[in-house]
């Protein structure tokens, strides 16, 4: 089982969302991480066929998903960044309804959907209006709907989006039970949600994948660029502005500790500290920072080169 | 599983155990692992044949676009009972129709479904086509009747054309508004141009009664001609746009 992505391209007028993008995709969890306008939903939109790109092409098993068609579509499984329900529809329609679409049979549907409200923790829900539903319960409702057809590939865009943390953990905690023997993409710009289940992280700007690597390794590549120093809470300010700071800590009286990333010590006193995926997204997606060097390693990849 | 899938892993299993039948044993475990594989993609969802796929949708169309239906068939049938005549207003209330139609035809997009349709194996344009089937036959029925209740003899062709004309024109006005709106205001941009439409044919009615004498008949033709190409063209542009969930919709700003 394998996806391809062979030098994808999408472009919308004069903006290209997506530039020349290759990845090759097997099964596992892969985390698609990006700013806003990065083009994950481009990207994620053209993998489910919703999109055709403007130029490259993409493969399932060497064949190309245009090719294949509904072959492909019966393969998927969706859930779109934003996604919406008839008024009228209570849970158990919308799934039977999309049971209908995906090709399942009434009674296999009937079961199936039931089985995975279960699983999902909306027993009991069936036949309650969906615009009755909290913003966690349509995400579940939208991960079962996303499974029905037991899909090979499972795409999720943005699938946190708004939950609280318990209902994150939650939802987390799904996608890892649903991701067996799969193809997962899973897009988001909530590094949490990365770490804790992808078997591998592509992190995307301007259209095109910068950085990818397993979570570790790639976290282990941002050593010696994350420092942290006790400063005076004005300075702690002026840092903010000047510096790209991950986070402040107000100490006792007028100190804080400021932790910022940087190819070396900035302020005096600094300190190097363990980093976080969090840090090396704000490392990578810090403004108007020089290219990195490319480096060809067995795990991560730097590709900022490509984009400064 | 397609005819010539079946048919290469037929002669594929085929050639597979004739080279077992001359000595040399396979895997012991490999009959078993091709059954399960088999088995798997046969147990895969398949697409349903077109009729189920209209009978789905017919189930699925609202309740309300029905009831917009039979308060227009209601309305008809109360005035012919009541020794009205129904004729001038023949056009405005198959533009009515249209409306009602539209209503349904665009809920997906502004119901924010259609993304998700895209992506299944029945998607968003055999959903819109399985629709516009069924509402379109439901349409065409009851302008027959309309035109059954309102035509007399050699001025039956004249209703037909001053029938279909306004539905089609707002049929077209519809799909054409519904395109360029946001996908939240599609239903409503829909049904505001069809609405003008049938508020148009009121207002030509009123104040151009000449317009719908029998000597008007070819231009009538002429007219549901034209409303006949456009509504074609506007059609085949919304099913375009369906497939890619109104990505590149001309008026519709997207985060991608």
């Amino acid at each position: 089982m394998e996806l391809t992505l062979d030098r994808l391209t999408r472009s919308f007028g004069p903006k290209i969302a997506v530039d020349r993008l290759s990845a090759a995709l097997k099964p596992g969890v892969y985390g698609l991480l990006g700013a806003n306008g990065a083009g994950k939903t481009t990207l994620m939109r053209m993998v489910c066929g919703v999109l055709r790109p403007t130029s490259g092409e993409i493969r399932y098993d060497g064949v190309a998903i245009e090719q294949m068609g509904d072959a492909y579509r019966a393969r998927l499984g969706y859930l779109p960044q934003d996604f919406g329900y008839y008024p009228e529809f209570t849970a158990l329609d919308f799934m039977e309804y999309m049971a209908a679409l995906k090709g399942l049979g009434k009674r296999i549907a009937r079961d199936r959907s039931l089985a995975l409200l279960d699983r999902v923790g909306l027993a009991g829900e069936e036949r309650r209006r969906i615009r009755t539903f909290s913003g966690g319960m349509r995400q579940r409702l939208g991960i079962a709907q996303a499974v029905l057809n037991d899909p090979e590939v499972l795409v999720l865009d943005e699938p946190t989006a708004g939950l609280d943390p318990k209902e994150r953990v939650r939802f987390r905690n799904l996608i890892a039970g649903f991701a067996q023997d799969k193809i997962v993409l899973l897009s988001t710009h909530i590094v949490s949600d990365v770490e804790h289940i992808a078997d591998e992280v592509l992190m995307m700007r301007a259209g095109a994948i910068v950085l990818e690597g397993r979570p570790d390794e790639l976290v282990a590549k941002a050593a010696g660029k994350v420092w942290e120093v006790v400063v005076s809470a004005t300075q702690a300010e002026t840092a903010e502005a000047e510096l790209y700071v991950s986070n402040v800590r107000l100490l006792d009286g007028a100190r804080a500790l400021v932790r910022y990333v940087a190819d070396g010590p900035t302020i005096a006193g600094s300190t190097p500290a363990n980093p976080t995926l969090e840090d090396l997204y704000l490392y990578v997606f810090r403004d108007g920072a020089p290219a990195a060097s490319r480096r060809e390693d067995s795990g991560a990849h730097f590709k900022e080169d490509q984009h400064a | 599983m397609k005819l010539h899938e079946r048919r290469a892993l037929e002669s594929a299993l085929q050639e597979y155990y004739r080279a077992g039948e001359g000595g040399g044993c396979a895997e012991e475990g490999a009959p078993r692992a091709v059954i399960r594989t088999v088995a798997e993609e046969l147990a895969r969802p398949i697409r349903p044949r077109a009729a189920a796929v209209l009978a789905s949708q017919a189930h699925h169309i609202g309740a309300a676009t029905w009831a917009l239906h039979a308060v227009i068939v209601l309305l008809a049938a109360l005035l012919v009972l009541s020794g009205v005549r129904i004729a001038p207003g023949a056009g405005a209330l198959s533009a009515a129709l249209a409306v009602a139609s539209l209503a349904e035809l665009t809920r997906s997009r502004s119901c924010g479904m259609v993304e998700l349709e895209a992506a299944c194996v029945v998607n968003a344009q055999a959903i819109v086509c399985a629709r516009a089937i069924v509402l379109g036959c439901t349409d065409a029925a009851l302008m027959l009747l309309l035109t059954a209740l309102t035509a007399i003899g050699p001025t039956v062709w004249l209703m037909v054309a001053q029938i279909c004309a306004p539905y089609l024109l707002a049929a077209g006005a519809g799909l054409c508004a519904a395109r360029r709106a946001s996908s939240a205001d599609a239903t409503v941009a829909a049904g505001a141009a069809a609405t003008g439409v049938c508020a148009a044919c009121v207002i030509l009615r009123v104040l151009w009664p000449a317009a719908f004498a029998p000597a008007a008949g070819a231009a009538w033709a002429l007219a549901a001609l034209l409303a006949f190409a456009f509504a074609l063209f506007e059609m085949r542009a919304w099913i375009r746009a369906a497939a890619s969930a109104f990505a590149d919709a001309p008026a519709c700003v997207r985060a991608y």
